[in-house]
């Protein structure tokens, strides 16, 4: 039995499920893996059971809250939490606990959801598999040898354990898709703009988004139509256009295959494979899929590298210059080296990023409803992979996601199985602007094509029925 | 153009960050990586002035 969002919302409307259970057995299963899988900073236990037994009088009395009623959640520990220190997973980071919850938390809690857990994270949602930070980096449940992405790693591997049916992360240059894809689940990166980042903590106010890893891509938009909707408080949030503006034209679906993103000297076979495989399956579904080319890798990926690395340098400057040894070795080294970058590069990047949006909207998004590409270049690395500076081998970092952050499009990463050696697969749809509900039933699409992953730790000791 | 690790510290320096030129090198290591996507977005912005950019979202002239 697949331990969705959909179907824990049909065990609880049905009785034989309670919210109180629900998160008792959700509690129980973050301390039975953490030990091996270091997930989870942070259990919220007091609230997260006050809630959910006040979510059971609710239901019990005929008020629901809809399809998140009773479901728990963790968020990465860059999401405030009323009466939890936002650590960041840094030796740098206050540690007064917030006095409010996130914006996206507030949501989440006012459907139903309930969060019990605060999740491991890179350094600041930078950094990397860090051994000296305040706790061990988040090890992949389908081999913990391996990295389970970066930086929302606690999220992937929670959802990936089935230690939790839904998780929250932030998605500078591929925080969510990349752990989605590392640990064989769905990630989000919303429309920029969509969901507000309001009491998260930033890595980058122009690329950051907010986005949840789900087992479904159904799943993924329980939780968007939730989240999203601007709060007042964040400058980058917006209204989505109007529904209608939003329509596909008739006919078939349209996929093209950007192989300029992915097909480079060190993409993996097996991630061609899983491309092609997309493709094949999307066609048989009936999408007219051929093969488009989106706008160069090197500028999207450059564009958004200068982008970040200034942004984040500013949010540091002051701590780095009055403790640069209290952060982690490999925070410190990338985004130290921003003060090279001057004020007429960055507003270089800035107009070059505007210019490369405008042509995917105008040109591959014109043509195709949605382009499929690669989601990582590799299978996850070993740790071992990282040394003692940064960087490690091109082969550990070979993401294929800044370029939607730089263009601000939706993009889902979707597993579609595993290579030989045992590690999950993924590829990447991108859609769109606004429309994301668009892309997820594409996504869709690919799952009813693709076996369900099965339950990535220890799968005899699943903790849900 | 690469820089060296004198011309690093310098920049450092003038963002109060102060490093002992001994361990210098990850840190120059990273600023001529970064140097590198420099070049690339010069080559390749647009020479013409567009209409000012928005911080709001890249994507306000979206349906």
């Amino acid at each position: 039995m697949s331990p969705t969002i959909a179907e824990l919302e049909r065990q609880l409307r049905s009785g034989v499920q309670t919210c109180e259970a629900l998160v008792a057995r959700a509690l129980a299963a973050t301390r039975e893996t953490n030990g091996t899988l270091h997930a989870v900073l942070e259990t919220l236990d007091d609230r997260a059971r006050r809630e959910a037994r006040a979510l059971d009088r609710e239901l019990a009395a005929g008020k629901d809250r809809g399809p998140l009623h009773g479901i728990p959640f963790g968020v990465k520990d860059v999401f405030d939490v009323s009466g939890s220190v936002t650590t960041c997973q840094s030796w740098v980071s206050p540690r007064e606990p917030a006095t409010a919850d996130c914006e996206t938390v507030q949501r989440l809690k006012a459907s139903g959801a309930i969060c019990i857990a605060k999740l491991a994270t890179h350094e600041f949602a930078l950094g990397g598999p860090d051994h000296e930070l305040p706790a061990p980096p988040a090890r992949n449940p389908w081999n913990v040898d391996h990295v389970p992405g970066a930086s929302s790693s606690g999220s992937g591997v929670t959802v990936a354990a089935h230690v939790l049916p839904f998780a929250l992360g932030t998605d500078t240059s591929g925080s969510v898709r990349g752990p989605a894809a590392a640990c064989g689940v769905v990630g989000l990166k919303p429309t920029f703009g969509r969901v507000p980042r309001s009491g998260t903590f930033p890595l980058s106010y122009s690329l950051d988004h907010v986005g949840p890893l789900t087992r479904t891509c159904a799943d993924a938009w329980t939780v968007l139509d939730v989240i999203s909707g601007p709060d007042g408080q964040d400058a980058g949030a917006s209204h989505p256009p109007a529904p209608g503006s939003l329509a596909r034209p008739d006919g078939p679906l349209r996929v093209g295959v950007a192989r300029n993103l992915h097909e480079l000297d060190i993409t993996s076979p097996a991630v061609l494979r899983a491309v092609t495989w997309a493709a094949e399956a999307l066609a048989t579904a009936g999408a007219v899929v051929d093969e488009v080319t989106a706008p160069p890798r090197r500028q999207m990926e450059a564009c958004g590298r200068l982008i970040m690395m200034a942004e984040a340098l500013s949010i540091h400057r002051r701590d780095l210059g009055q403790h640069l040894q209290r952060y982690g070795r490999f925070t410190r080294e990338r985004i130290v080296p921003a003060a090279v970058i001057s004020a007429s590069d960055l507003v270089d990047a800035l107009r070059l990023r505007q210019h490369l949006a405008h042509a995917l909207s105008h040109g591959a998004l014109v043509s195709h409803d949605v382009l499929l590409t690669a989601t990582s270049l590799t299978p996850p690395p070993r740790f071992s992979d990282f040394g003692a500076s940064w960087p490690p081998p091109p082969h550990a970092t070979a993401s294929n996601t800044i370029a939607f952050n730089v263009t601000g499009h939706p993009a889902i990463a979707v597993p579609v199985g595993m290579d030989d050696n045992g590690l999950p697969l993924s590829v990447q749809l991108v859609g769109r602007a606004w429309a994301d509900q668009q892309l997820l039933e594409v996504g869709t699409m690919l799952e009813t094509a693709c076996p369900q992953m099965q339950p990535a730790h220890n799968a005899s000791r699943c903790w849900l029925p | 153009m690469t820089l060296d690790d004198a011309t690093v510290l310098a920049r450092l320096a003038e963002h109060g960050i102060e490093l002992d030129p001994l361990n210098i090198g990850p840190y120059t290591a990273g600023a001529n990586a970064l140097a590198a996507q420099v070049a690339i977005v010069r080559e390749v912005v647009p020479a013409h002035a567009e209409p000012a950019m928005t911080f709001r979202t890249p994507l306000t002239e979206e349906p």
